[in-house]
Formats: structure tokens, sequence, C-alpha cells
């Protein structure tokens, strides 16, 4: 599985980050640029990031299928696919264009996706 | 027991009739009730006393007829002479102020001194009960008449201007009209306890201190701004308490920015935060989703840091959702959205962008540009 994830590597155009993880926090892949930023990274994103899923469940809302942070800095794309999972897909960076970057990330979230499908 | 004014009144004329007699009642007005026979006072009390909110104590006074003592939860003052049962009143309604149980006095074909007695002293919740008063009796005795309600076998004299807004008391009587009269007089005293114990509750957070803003407490306490003006003036006339200055009004510009926002089609609900401190809150559909959670999203962004978001800076979160979407901003003040639906939520977005942007060049104050503000 993790070979299927290695694929997952979406065209960091501006993006500093990108990763797979699980719904606990496991982190299925990571791409950092620079890549000694990679901990940090993932040490201040993806608890918050669980915490802020959480919450939407306790708020009531159903599973989500999308998220969108802009900050003043940096903007975080975030997309969850069920397939033997949930997983969750992030892109992260400063000059992230928003909609031409989520569709970047779907596409690439459903190739490995249709990969996860295909029979081992 | 029916009431009318005229020939066969139609169903709305009788809500409007009964509203009046309910808004009377409710509110403490002073009430007389005038009647061709002694026996109709049974009949018609039982009428009255749904209207009369079961947590008072009920005192019963002079020639409490017979079937009338034996009712649940009614005290009859009986023993003693007129001075004494004068004093037991009198201590009664002064402990209100101490947050006994507010009383409503009901006296039945008092004497001309006993009832001198009672309006001189009591200001404020009873009912007196005569056979054969006229409306000139009342108004030579110095008690002019607001209004006249004529009823089978009598007349109902309102001593004091009802409220000017009658909206609750409608809604009530609308919602109870198939109703039977068992669940009638549930509803009723269901909705007169939960005001009660409202403004016990807005009370307490006042008392500890706490911020109370109105948004708050319609969206806390689930009722429109109409049913707080009605809690408030409830605990004035019960308690004689008035929080009306302790609580912070919606900010003109907000209430007009919440309006704005009633033709998006989408929109469940949009509240706004002034820090801490729920300044604008809108439902425009029934949607049960607590605007607190807006402060958690807020909370837990400001914890990412410079990850993503640099405290005390302007960001946009969005959770899309099944078919819900929650977009929120943080500017001058934090603004959160529930949009339900097939809206296109980056259409949504530059709309109220638009809007937030109009609505922070308002006031005086700090402004901060809006994150995302080139997003199409």
């Amino acid at each position: 599985m993790s070979h299927t994830f290695e694929s997952f590597r979406p065209d960091l155009g501006g993006g500093e980050a990108s990763g797979a993880f699980t719904a606990e926090g496991q982190i299925l892949t990571w791409h950092a640029s620079p890549p000694e930023k990679a901990g940090e990274q993932q040490a201040s994103l993806i608890p918050a990031i669980l915490e802020l899923t959480e919450s939407a469940r306790l708020a009531g809302l159903p599973s989500f299928e999308q998220i969108v942070i802009e900050g003043s800095e940096r903007k975080i794309l975030l997309i969850r696919v069920q397939e033997e999972g949930p997983f969750l897909f992030l892109l992260g960076g400063k000059s992230l264009d928003v909609l031409p970057a989520m569709e970047k990330l779907k596409r690439a979230a459903e190739a490995v996706e249709v990969s996860l499908k295909e029979p081992k | 027991m029916t009431a009318g004014r005229t020939g066969q009144p139609s169903k709305d004329s009788l809500i409007f009739i009964e509203a009046r007699v309910l808004a009377t009642l409710w509110d403490r007005n002073r009430m007389v009730c005038s009647l061709t026979d002694p026996l109709l006072f049974h009949p018609l009390f039982c009428w009255l006393r749904i209207y009369i909110p079961r947590y008072r104590q009920l005192l019963l006074l002079g020639d409490v007829p017979r079937e009338t003592r034996h009712l649940k939860g009614v005290r009859v003052l009986d023993g003693g002479d007129l001075n004494s049962r004068i004093a037991a009143l009198e201590q009664a309604f002064s402990e209100e102020e101490t947050g006994a149980p507010p009383i409503q006095v009901v006296g039945f074909g008092l004497g001309e001194e006993a009832f001198g007695v009672l309006r001189s002293r009591l200001d404020r919740g009873w009912i007196a009960f005569f056979s054969g008063l006229k409306k000139k009796d009342l108004e030579d005795a110095g008690l002019p008449v607001h209004e006249e309600i004529s009823l089978e076998g009598g007349d109902l004299f309102i001593l004091d201007p009802p409220p000017a807004d009658l909206g609750p008391e409608e809604e009530l009587l609308l919602e109870t009209a198939s109703c039977s009269p068992a669940m009638k007089d549930f509803m009723i005293q269901m909705r007169q306890s939960q005001m009660y114990l409202a403004f016990q509750a807005i009370h307490a957070e006042i008392e500890a201190d706490r911020s109370v803003t109105r948004p708050y407490l319609s969206e806390t306490l689930w009722i429109k701004e109409k049913g707080l003006k009605k809690i408030l003036r409830l605990g004035q006339r019960e308690q004689r308490l008035d929080l009306e200055p302790y609580i912070k009004d919606t900010p003109p510009q907000v209430i007009e920015f919440l309006k704005s926002l009633s033709q998006e089609s989408d929109l469940a609900l949009a509240a706004l935060f002034d820090r801490e401190e729920l300044v604008g809150y809108a439902r425009y559909r029934e949607c049960f989703f607590p605007s607190r959670n807006i402060l958690k999203f807020k909370q837990i962004l400001d914890r990412m840091g410079n990850s993503a978001c640099e405290p005390g800076r302007p960001w946009f979160l969005e959770i899309r959702a099944g078919d819900k979407t929650v977009q929120v901003f943080q500017g001058r003040y934090l603004y959160g959205f529930l949009l339900e639906g097939g809206t296109k939520s980056a259409s949504f977005r530059n709309r109220i962008r638009e809007r937030i942007l109009a609505l922070e060049r308002k006031p005086a104050g700090r402004r901060e540009p809006l994150a995302g503000a080139g997003t199409k």
C-alpha cells in the first residue's frame, strides 16, 4: 500500500507540502519543499487538521469532502477519500492558486484511489 | 365559557380576544370579572386558569366557590380578619423580590373594604370576581377601564393596557387552536414556564458577570426577538427586575447585514462574533448548528499558527460536507455561514465577501483586508 501512496506526488507548483494520512494521523506519504521542513509541517498541520475534522463531525456535519484554508500567508487544501480509509490528501503552500490546485489534488487522489481498487 | 363581542365572532377575532385575556393574565395586569350570577364564577375561573402561569402561587380571597376551593394548587386565605389576610398577601407580594414564586390573587365577591384594600396594596397580579358590577361602578371608584370584553353571562374589564405586541400570545393560541383542552393547557403552561426559567437563566448569567448579547440569548434560548422582549417584560412584572440595560444590542449595521442575506436561498444560518461575543445571529431556515462551532474552528486555526493562519490576520475556511458547506471568514468580526443544498459555494463566497467588505467599511475602527480577496 505504501508504494501506492508514494505515487501521490501532485505537482507542487506553488506548494510547499503534499501528503496523505489516515483519519488516525498515520502518515502514508509526505513531500516537503524544502525536504527538511517535512517534520515541522507534519507536527503543526496534521493534529490541527484532525482536530478540525473531528470538530466538524461533532458539530453535526456529514463527513467532509474537501476543506480549504486560506491564511494570509499560506493556503491548505484537503480532500477526503473514503476508499479503504478514509484517507486525507493535503496540499499546502504560499502561492497556490486554489481552484486549479484543488483540481490537481483531486486528480492525484483519484489516481491513488483507482490504484487501491486494482487487484493486488 | 366563550367570549364574543357581537353575534358569532370569527375564529380570528376569538383568538384576538383570547390573546388579550392571556396577555393580561400572563403580564399580571389587573382584571375585574362581572357576571350576572355568582354560579358562573367557577366556570369562568376555570376558563381563565389555563392562562395563569402554574408556577405562580394562586391565592384565593373572599367568598370562594366550593368547587374552586378544591382545585389543586390553590391556597385559600380565609382565616383571621381582613387585616391578617391582607398582611399575608403583602408578605407574599414582597417576597417575590427575594426570589419567591410570584403570586396571583383572585378575589371572589369581595366587600367594598376588602376590594379597596386589595387594589390599594397590590398594583398588579389580581383578578376580582363580582356579580352585577357595572363599568361605571369601577370608574366611580377610581378604576378606569382600559378595555371591556363581553362574555356570555357577563363582562371582563381589563384595567391595564395590554402589551403593544401580542405576537407571542397570538402565536401560542394559533399553535394550540386545534388542541384538546388538556393539550392546550399543557402547551400554554410549558411556554410560560420556559419563559420564567429563561428569565432566571439570564439573571444568573448577568449576576455571574458574563457578557450577554441579544443574539446570544436568541440562539441559546431558541427564541425570536419578540419572545425575548416578553421574557424581559415578565421579569419586570413578576420580579421587578429590569435586565434590559445589561443586555448588549446587535449593532445596527450588523442587523442590516444579516437582513441583506435573506435573499440567499441556500443560506441556513449566519453568525458574527466580536472576539468571543456573538454580536449577530440569524437563522434563515430550520437547522441545528450551534454558533459556538465557528469559534471552535477559529481556535483550531489560531493554533495552526504560521503553518496557515497567522494570529490576528484575516483568513478563510471552507468545509464542504455532503449537502452542507460551512464558510468562515476572519476579518474585523469572525463570520460564520452554514449553507445547505446546491449552492455554488464559490459564487456565494464572492457575494458575501463584497457584503463583508461593505460592512467593515461602515463603523470606525481597525479594518483588515479580507482573506482570499482575489479568489474567483
